[in-house]
């Protein structure tokens, strides 16, 4: 790539991002780690790591609040990485970003607010068949609480959401439809577009949980039309503990507050409370500020090696991948939609999954054994989990041979 | 043999073994040496919660009140850590089973090579194996 600016500098290939992530460095049982378990947290880069330190050694302090430098430069920053975040999505405001602890809180924030104001009995909520229990559960507790009921959209056999019985789903009293953009356990990318559209033919708002969409493509919050849409940092290459809630303004405003505290006031008496504007009136306490600056940061290198390039790379990678895996004798792999991104999900006959996952650590490779947190999803297939590999765009085809070597291994170890 | 010289058998195995690896191998050796359950037997009383896999423990009292057992899991692993405890406790009668101090797995260091939600899946087994000899006796007064 020739950057047009001047000097013509050539900008690293996606193998040599690989070496950012000092932790891809480290041996596991004396073999160089292969990390195939960025399903469940990605790997930070030096630049969020350090953007981390930065900010503990330079500029700690609390924000929103100070009249003094050190205030203001962290408020400024943190506001920065709002910013960063509303041209990350794509967002017409930076008060539709409302920071959070991650995916989870982002869901229960809004099925606690919104679910109180709007949601009544006989009410309908729809979410699907390959939600992650952070879409589930935060449902279930306030249609439990509104006497509301939760729809479920089926799945097929290869993993893919039954869109027309989705439709079919969607009612005068439907109040909200929850749905995962891509299936962490699955690796099915959900066609969200098409489905919010279905929604608003009947005014119907969707929330979207993006958190393993956003570490593999490009989401515009406006062109899917999306009135809400979750995802978590620490997935994307920055810090745990933080994540966003993008919302529509109007939305936004007609809900209530979430929790009660520090900076979502704007007065507070004995007599009653009033409420700050957003974003913040969603933002109570201190916030993870080392964490929401450090996640500007994953933006930013995100944007530096750009989704087109990470796409093009994981795709190749995700049909190597499967196609080596489908050679082992015994291998089943759940979820074959067409759309897929990232995952590898399997079983081997005869093999238990954890003992397998054992196996595979001590050859250095780590997987994720178990449910995967979607245990509907796997009541669907039949199965108790399902050992996955998911992939970040810097694993390589070595990490799969790897991979498949180690499976080998097991397998005669095993059976 | 006392359950304790058996233990003091098994944690000098174990703690011959100088690396984990070997450690696991000697777990996954013995599942596949566990004498398989009888398919009726494997009930929900004889299931075992609090296990990360799928497993049964059948015990049943002989006429002088010495417990046997059958076990099954669908993971080789579990299978050898039941395994490890049968051969602790098979044979042994419910009063001594009840009252057993079961020091093995500190001594062998088990933290250091099962993972924590492993380990406590032994503990479930264990706990399992108590209540049958508790029932035992139970119905044996």
């Amino acid at each position: 790539l020739i950057d047009m600016n001047m000097n013509s500098t050539i900008a690293p290939s996606i193998a040599e991002h690989r070496a950012d992530f000092p932790i891809l460095k480290r041996e596991v049982n004396g073999i160089p780690l292969v990390y195939l378990d960025n399903g469940a947290s990605s790997q930070k880069p030096q630049v969020v790591i350090d953007a981390i330190e930065h900010y503990y050694v330079f500029e700690n302090t609390n924000i929103h609040r100070g009249v003094h430098t050190l205030s203001q430069e962290a408020t400024q920053k943190y506001e920065d990485a709002r910013e960063k975040v509303r041209a990350f999505l794509n967002a017409e405001h930076s008060e539709e970003i409302i920071l959070t602890k991650g995916t989870t809180d982002s869901i229960n924030l809004v099925a606690a607010s919104y679910g109180k104001k709007f949601l009544n009995a006989g009410d309908r909520v729809v979410i699907s068949a390959m939600e992650h229990h952070s879409n589930i559960v935060p449902w279930q507790l306030i249609c439990d609480d509104r006497g509301a009921e939760l729809k479920v959209i089926p799945m097929t056999d290869s993993g893919e959401l039954d869109v027309e019985a989705y439709k079919a789903l969607l009612s005068p009293n439907t109040k909200m439809v929850a749905v995962v953009h891509v299936s962490n356990s699955l690796g099915t990318i959900n066609p969200v577009k098409e489905m919010i559209a279905a929604a608003h033919q009947q005014n119907i708002p969707v929330l979207i949980d993006g958190a393993q969409a956003v570490p593999h493509m490009a989401v515009d919050v406006r062109d899917l039309d999306a009135d809400f849409y979750a995802f978590s940092a620490h997935k994307m290459f920055g810090p745990t503990g933080v994540g966003v809630l993008y919302g529509k303004k109007e939305l936004l405003n007609a809900m209530p507050p979430y929790q009660g505290g520090g900076d979502m006031i704007k007065t507070v008496s004995f007599e009653g409370s009033t409420w700050n504007d957003l974003p913040h009136k969603f933002e109570a306490g201190t916030p993870n500020i080392a964490g929401g600056i450090a996640l500007g940061t994953a933006i930013d290198y995100i944007n530096s090696i750009g989704y087109d390039a990470m796409h093009a790379h994981e795709t190749e990678l995700l049909e190597y991948g499967t196609a080596q895996l489908l050679k082992i004798e015994g291998l089943i792999l759940y979820g074959t939609a067409k759309n897929k991104a990232g995952v590898m999900s399997f079983l081997i006959e005869g093999l238990h999954p954890y003992d397998t996952a054992m196996l595979l650590d001590r050859k250095g490779i780590a997987v994720r054994t178990g449910h995967h947190c979607t245990q509907p999803v796997m009541d669907r297939f039949g199965i108790d989990g399902t050992i996955r590999a998911s992939l970040a765009f810097y694993n390589n085809k070595a990490d799969i041979d790897q991979l498949i070597e180690a499976i080998h291994y097991a397998k005669e170890r095993l059976l | 043999m006392t359950i304790e010289a058996i233990q003091e058998e098994i944690v000098e195995e174990l703690n011959f073994m100088d690396n984990t690896h070997d450690k696991n191998d000697y777990v996954l050796d013995l599942g596949k040496e566990l004498v398989p359950m009888e398919e009726e037997h494997k009930t929900d009383a004889t299931f075992i919660h609090g296990c990360q896999s799928k497993a049964w423990i059948h015990s049943q009292p002989n006429e002088e009140g010495n417990m046997h057992f059958t076990a099954y899991s669908d993971s080789l692993y579990s299978k050898g850590m039941i395994a490890l405890i049968v051969r602790i406790f098979e044979g042994q009668s419910a009063e001594n089973i009840l009252k057993a101090d079961l020091f093995f797995m500190d001594k062998v260091g088990m933290s250091t090579f099962v993972s924590q939600k492993r380990t406590g899946g032994m503990a479930a087994m264990i706990d399992k194996i108590k209540l049958d000899a508790a029932k035992a006796l139970t119905y044996k007064a």
